[in-house]
């Protein structure tokens, strides 16, 4: 148990949207509305009517980013940065503002061809925001299912 | 050492919410809604060059931080707020705000906070929580979105206070420092509605206020024939998320802000505040309904159930309607 526990807190904050399942009823908000006679309430609720096909869309979307750019990692069209920036749901301009370079430089590496020559300092930064190791990040076996 | 913090109120919106929380500490009884109504919260703006997540922003409320300082200005309530360069210096300041028996409310990106749902784990930069304890190494936080009793360690914090990209944090906070000992709320409501009539009608630009709802009806309209179904969904979405999910309450505000209108007809003894805030409680029945209806777009993508000229019709609707109650509502001499 504790092992299992300890597993899950060094996996990392990052949720796994690959495989996320969504919980519809679980969580709460607060929703006002009003009443017939002109008043207006408030109270917990789990739903507006609409609310799980938009939010299965959003997810769906994320989903499929993920899926073409894992199926063009495989193939060796791209660098597995490119897999894991859509993974945690980033796009390139807040990648290279978490890892503190330039937004040319980020796209630069998600060529196979720089990506191979890279230093381990600036793989490293990759690492850290992805919350993997650098062996993880440049291993492309890693990550087929 | 941990503030007494048994009160706290769960609520739609997280800034007014926190808001909310930080007065009921000083034992002042206001409802999420008056708050709201005097921040001025209220707002649209439709920016197709600011992207989010891939789609254009569309926004319904002010921008973060502003509804607080807002209403701590019109209630007379001195606050503090600050930015950081330096992480390790925002820490301790937050530590030393909250020696002294303050709680204080951050700004965090939900990016990579621990307690909100996966679902919402996207990097959206406006989340608003009140901290008010430390025990060793874990802060007691009260999110007035997600029920029962929060804690967050202090890397964790500190991660989530500097959170990267759009509308960053960076370790933005803010506490109230003086509070008049009488606190009258008719003067204030009158200024926060006065504020939001201006910011809806008067402002000249054509992407916010009513003019800005216009804009983007029109927008709308163009999307599928520009685009293609499957990227017009998408927007379509992103839309109805900032206009339902993100804390809103419902309906993009509306009804929170006719739950305003509503309470200040009590306060001030007026009459036609409270014709306006069933008004307003239709207009926000008005974009339900375009929200529920996008909703079935966005199940069916490639063939849209309904057409986007009739979704921007309603939007058209709802602009109409908004016009309507904020010109009488200017005209109504407090």
């Amino acid at each position: 148990m504790t092992d299992e526990s300890k597993e899950k807190k060094s996996k990392g904050h990052i949720v796994d949207v690959e495989n996320l399942d969504v919980d519809h009823r679980k969580f709460r908000i607060t929703h006002y509305k009003m009443e017939e006679n002109g008043h207006f309430t408030h109270e917990l609720q789990s739903d507006w009517g609409g609310r799980d096909p938009v939010v299965d869309h959003s997810l769906e979307i994320v989903k499929e980013k993920i899926r073409i750019a894992k199926e063009k990692v495989l193939k060796g069209e791209i660098s597995p940065i490119a897999y894991y920036m859509e993974k945690c749901i980033t796009d390139l301009s807040t990648l290279a503002k978490y890892t503190g370079m330039a937004t040319w430089r980020v796209k630069r590496h998600m060529k196979v061809k720089v990506f191979v020559k890279l230093k381990e300092e600036t793989l490293k930064r990759y690492a850290d925001f992805f919350e993997i190791s650098v062996e993880e990040l440049k291993d492309v076996e890693h990550i087929k299912p | 050492m941990k503030l007494n913090f048994d009160h706290m109120q769960l609520s739609a919106h997280c800034e007014s919410g926190a808001t909310v929380n930080m007065l009921g500490y000083y034992n002042i009884k206001i409802s999420e809604p008056m708050v709201f109504g005097i921040g001025a919260g209220y707002y649209f703006g439709h920016l197709p060059f600011m992207k989010m997540n891939y789609s254009p922003a569309t926004t319904f409320r002010a921008l973060p931080g502003l509804c607080f300082s807002r209403a701590c200005k019109n209630l007379g309530i001195a606050y503090e707020r600050n930015t950081y360069s330096n992480p390790h210096k925002a820490m301790d300041e937050l530590d030393r705000v909250l020696d002294k028996g303050i709680p204080v409310g951050v700004q965090v990106g939900v990016f990579h906070l621990p307690f909100f749902p996966p679902e919402y784990r996207m990097h959206y930069n406006m989340h608003n929580m009140v901290i008010y304890g430390k025990e060793n190494d874990t802060y007691f936080v009260a999110d007035s979105i997600v029920e029962g009793e929060n804690k967050i360690t202090f890397d964790e914090l500190m991660r989530v206070r500097y959170a990267k990209g759009a509308f960053a944090p960076e370790g933005k906070m803010y506490y109230m420092k003086k509070i008049p000992e009488t606190l009258d709320f008719k003067l204030p409501a009158i200024r926060g509605i006065k504020k939001t009539c201006h910011e809806m009608l008067d402002l000249p630009f054509w992407m916010v206020g009513v003019k800005g709802i216009r804009f983007y009806a029109k927008q709308l309209r163009k999307w599928p024939a520009k685009k293609g179904n499957k990227v017009a969904s998408q927007y379509l979405m992103q839309s109805i998320l900032s206009l339902e999910e993100i804390g809103t309450g419902g309906a993009g505000y509306r009804f929170i802000y006719g739950a305003f209108l509503n309470e200040a007809a009590d306060l001030l003894q007026r009459e036609e505040l409270k014709e306006l805030s069933i008004e307003m409680g239709e207009a926000g029945d008005r974009w339900r309904n375009f929200s529920y209806q996008g909703a079935r777009n966005c199940k069916n993508r490639s063939e849209p159930e309904f057409s986007y000229d009739l979704l921007a019709d309603i939007i058209l609707d709802c602009a109409d309607r908004e016009e309507q109650i904020f010109k009488k509502l200017k005209k109504i001499k407090f």
